[in-house]
């Protein structure tokens, strides 16, 4: 479940602006539980290029190594609308279920 | 500053990964190294001065290579190796073992597919199969013949004997059937 989420967590912190894969390890490394080894986004972040959920490009950066950005597109802004209701219907199913173990 | 063992360090891990990679198309394989490579040049910038163990620590913090890699493997799943079947040293083992006794028990040894167990209760019940219990069965008939009541009663008691003793090599031979027909399912 973790793994399906962390995908979306990845396609939300696109919104804003492109963002390249370290600055997403440290974003997702923030949450606890979230990124049990950082490596793992890599393969993570190829899967979501291949379905063309995102897009990438190498660009200079000041000084330091080049950088790989990734940005969301039109697919990839979609498939995050439709997990984010899907989501919330989800949650609050399992938050009603928790708390009163299923008797309504 | 650079860490004394940058170069071996680093490059001992992305090879590693190419390693763990193999059956990766090569696409896929040059795109996560070249990543892992630009994860691993952005979180040296972050450090002031590098020592080795700075450098060892980004790479834990990555993760072993095998299970970056492992997170490659389903879409591109090797071929799930081919179900063992029993070939036709092991079909000969089986009809031979009761039969014809030495040549089924060499085929029986020579094949992997029963155990040291298996293989012993293919060689000892009975020895010399069918022939090694029938021959038993004519030295007991003999006893038989040359009765006396009391050679009688043991003869009685020697042909039930022999009778289940001719069965075990019907039984090992099903026994053997069984046990390969297990591993058959087990490797499916």
């Amino acid at each position: 479940m973790r793994k399906g989420a962390l995908e979306y967590c990845v396609l939300a912190l696109l919104t804003e602006r492109p963002r390249y894969g370290f600055e997403l390890v440290e974003l997702l490394g923030q949450v606890d539980g979230m990124l049990t080894t950082e490596g793992t986004i890599y393969p993570l972040l190829s899967r979501l290029r291949r379905d063309r959920l995102v897009e990438t490009e190498w660009q200079e950066s000041s000084g330091g190594p080049p950088r790989k950005y990734y940005r969301l597109t039109p697919d990839g802004k979609r498939g995050l609308a439709t997990f984010r209701d899907e989501w919330a219907t989800f949650r609050s199913a399992v938050d009603r279920i928790l708390k009163t173990g299923g008797a309504s | 500053v650079t860490a004394p063992h940058a170069t071996q360090i680093i490059d001992g891990y992305l090879a590693r990964l190419e390693a763990e990679l193999t059956g990766v198309s090569p696409t896929r394989r040059r795109e996560l190294v070249d990543d892992v490579r630009a994860h691993i040049a952005e979180a040296r910038t972050g450090l002031t001065s590098e020592s080795d163990a700075d450098l060892l620590n980004i790479l834990d913090r990555l993760g072993e290579p095998a299970d970056l890699a492992s997170e490659h493997r389903p879409q591109v799943a090797a071929p799930a190796p081919a179900a063992w079947r029993p070939g036709v040293l092991e079909v000969a083992a089986l009809a031979l073992t009761p039969l014809f006794w030495p040549v089924g028990i060499i085929l029986l040894w020579a094949s992997p597919a029963w155990n040291l167990r298996e293989k012993l209760i293919g060689t000892l019940i009975p020895p010399g199969g069918f022939f090694g219990a029938a021959s038993l069965g004519l030295a007991n008939a003999r006893v038989v013949a040359s009765a006396t009541t009391q050679g009688f009663a043991f003869g009685v008691l020697g042909t039930a004997l022999f009778a289940i003793w001719l069965l075990s090599p019907i039984l090992t031979g099903l026994y053997l059937a069984y046990r390969l027909q297990q591993r058959q399912r087990l490797t499916a």
